[in-house]
């Protein structure tokens, strides 16, 4: 295969070279020099790697990906019913754009773009509150190296051009969601080839605090992008947050998404994950539990039709006693999609009195549509609590006909039956905001789905 | 006054085997018809042969419904076209659906109905109005209706929510297939005062029933006697008595 992708992208780094944030930003020069050695010797990855056995990186490997021209940026629209949040950041292509974003003062919260602290180190320094985030920034990026090192998060640390901070104090507790809207904008429609994003989100939640966001990705035009976006999450003791990511980017994109979480004592995560959009989407959710008494719910709901390739590979690494998961991924397919589902557990051998728990379920509305699910346990440890189970069918006639007799014509009654199916996994959030916003946009989806073919 | 309902010379098979085998039975608005007979006769085929259940296929003979005062052929309508005009079937085992909450569903149903007819459909706060009452009928609380469509419902409580799907579809023509299984007296009473709340001069009952019990609370106009796919015996409600006593092994030896 011709490595265009590749070679357009260390092309697009090395024409960069002028951008160097430079002066008290040096450590990010460096790193993204770093980053930029990793990925340009491992190349991006093929099926003949065990975690992209279903999932190929062709369209990207044969294209030329370039870095978004420089252009104005009009008016960014909003289709979200955004009430609820306390605050609603937008980025675009990758950079933080305030006309879009609210952003009141919250007390217990604070909030920090790489990009204007670069400036004002530029233009006459950072005042010492500023220098701490810079300096919490930078702890972040080192953690997520640590974390664990993929291809994608590198080439994200390469381009980034900006980077959100969110920091939440000890001790407070936050019930309405904060929204970050990735949006892609509308750089010119490109016959091959991409513009490539790379948002960049850290989150930090304090001690005992109780926090909630959802990061939602669409796309303002029919444009072509690569989003590669990372976040990563860091939960002090006894902290627990709700995260949700929610991707509906244009159909001729290519989404990567890779979220970690790191988990102290007692600690609580819940991340959900929707996927409707992007021609090919990748998501890598990679939890650490790796402090007694952490606890992770994942969840996830994808809808695929057409042409469409989801991919979502889960990480849960139990590392001591005493921890829990519990992950519940649903999908729908239609017309010719195809779906990947990987759910990897590790159960080290010290980690003892584990939960595991996991389960897949696919509803498959057509005959061409195809999925892959791989549950993948391993465990060292001898008292620990695993189970897995995946389903693929086919929605039951039963159903169709009760609907049916009631009136109901047929095609509302696939409908009702899928929006039912998926709704599982919107109403089983726990976040009240972050439930009734997603169902809201799961039912609103799959409404607008035709159904008629077999 | 015409019939409502004619079933001519019917025969159907389930999976290639032959189930009834020449059904005639005449229904005409304002009356209840019940149907009894022993396991296996073909009772809930024929109730299922007249809602449109995909998996029974028709080999012979008719079924024609009035529709705007002409006998139609009911087999040429899907199953939601035979609900939109008023035909409505009762499920002995109704379906568990998890994640269609009974609200949206009836709502859903509902609307389905007033738009075939041309009549304006309604917003959630007068269905929610309109479907408080009507849940009165069958004695439902009020959290019944978020619950998802029969999921976790006792076998009473399912029973009861078929009942209340007749309430709000306001059929011409409802067919109860052992509705009265399963259930205790009391849940047996609630939803045969539903039925008999529901039951005009504009609309037809057929109950297809295994025992007597229930008819001491819905009083049929009919009784007719289904055995080996064939009706064998019609007569009034002393017949019900009759079969309750003796069985229906003297029928069956003729």
């Amino acid at each position: 295969m011709e490595k265009k992708g590749l070679a357009s992208m260390v092309a697009a780094y090395e024409a960069l070279s002028s951008a160097r944030a430079g002066g008290e930003f040096s450590w990010l020069d460096d790193m993204k020099d770093e980053a930029f050695r990793h990925w340009k010797a491992e190349g991006l990855p093929t099926r003949g790697l065990e975690r992209w056995k279903y999932t190929s990186l062709e369209a990207l490997n044969g294209a030329v990906v370039e870095l978004p021209d420089k252009r104005e940026i009009g008016e960014i629209t909003n289709p979200f019913a955004t009430a609820r949040f306390t605050a609603e950041i937008v980025f675009v292509d990758g950079v933080f754009h305030p006309a879009a974003s609210r952003l009141p003062a919250v007390e217990g919260i604070r909030y920090a773009f790489l990009s204007e602290l670069i400036d004002r180190s530029r233009k006459g320094g950072l005042a010492s509150d500023q220098h701490e985030l810079v300096v919490t920034m930078r702890g972040f990026f080192e953690k997520g190296e640590t974390h664990s090192r993929s291809v994608f998060a590198s080439l994200n640390t390469s381009f980034l051009q900006d980077a959100l901070l969110l920091q939440v104090d000890a001790g407070k507790t936050f019930k309405d969601p904060i929204l970050v809207r990735h949006v892609t904008g509308g750089a010119a429609k490109r016959e091959s080839g991409f513009s490539v994003s790379s948002p960049r989100v850290l989150i930090s939640v304090g001690r005992s605090s109780e926090f909630a966001i959802v990061e939602a990705f669409n796309s303002e035009s029919e444009a072509r992008w690569f989003v590669n976006s990372v976040t990563d999450i860091l939960l002090g003791d006894a902290a627990r947050v709700s995260y949700c990511r929610v991707q509906l980017e244009n159909e001729d994109s290519l989404h990567i998404g890779t979220t970690r979480i790191h988990h102290s004592r007692n600690s609580y995560s819940e991340s959900a994950q929707f996927t409707f959009g992007a021609r090919l989407s990748r998501e890598d959710l990679l939890i650490r539990l790796d402090a007694e008494g952490a606890e992770a719910k994942l969840s996830g709901f994808y809808f695929a039709r057409g042409q469409q390739h989801v991919d979502n590979y889960t990480l849960v690494d139990h590392e001591v006693p005493y921890t829990t998961s519990d992950q519940i991924y649903k999908g729908i397919l239609d017309g010719e999609s195809r779906a990947v589902f990987n759910g990897h557990v590790r159960i080290h051998r010290n980690a003892q009195k584990s939960h595991a728990a996991q389960v897949n379920k696919n509803l498959m509305l057509s005959r061409k549509a195809e999925v892959d699910t791989r549950p993948e346990l391993e465990i060292d440890a001898d008292d620990v609590k695993a189970s897995h189970g995946a389903t693929i069918g086919q929605l039951d006639p039963e159903h169709v006909y009760y609907l049916q007799s009631r009136a109901i014509p047929k095609h509302e009654a696939v409908k009702m039956l899928a929006r039912g199916f998926a709704q599982e996994i919107a109403f089983g959030l726990q976040n009240e905001a972050i439930r009734a916003f997603m169902s809201g946009i799961v039912a609103e989806r799959l409404n607008g789905m035709e159904v008629g073919h077999e | 006054m015409g019939n409502l309902l004619e079933i001519k010379n019917l025969h159907a098979s389930v999976e290639g085997k032959a189930v009834l085998k020449g059904i005639n039975l005449e229904v005409k608005a304002g009356e209840v018809h019940a149907i009894m007979g022993p396991n296996g006769s073909g009772k809930s085929t024929l109730s299922k042969v007249i809602a449109g259940h995909p998996g029974y296929e028709v080999t012979e003979g008719s079924i024609l419904y009035e529709i705007n005062f002409q006998m139609k052929d009911l087999l040429a309508l899907s199953p939601d076209e035979r609900a939109k005009e008023g035909v409505f079937l009762a499920f002995q085992y109704p379906v568990e659906i998890p994640g269609v909450s009974n609200f949206e569903f009836l709502r859903a149903a509902f609307n389905s109905v007033c738009k075939h007819h041309g009549t304006p459909e309604m917003d959630e706060p007068s269905f929610r109005e309109f479907l408080r009452k009507k849940m009165e009928i069958v004695n439902m609380k009020e959290d019944f209706i978020e619950r998802a469509v029969n999921t976790g419902f006792s076998g009473g409580e399912k029973k009861r929510n078929e009942i209340l799907q007749m309430a709000v579809l306001s059929p011409r023509l409802a067919v109860l297939d052992e509705t009265d299984s399963g259930l205790d007296i009391d849940a047996l009473r609630v939803v045969a005062d539903g039925v008999n709340r529901l039951r005009s001069k504009d609309n037809a009952i057929i109950l297809i029933t295994h025992y007597q019990r229930l008819l001491d609370y819905i009083a049929p106009d009919y009784v007719h006697v289904l055995a080996g796919g064939r009706i064998i015996e019609t007569g009034d409600k002393t017949l019900a008595l009759k079969l309750e006593e003796r069985g229906y092994d003297w029928l069956l030896q003729n």
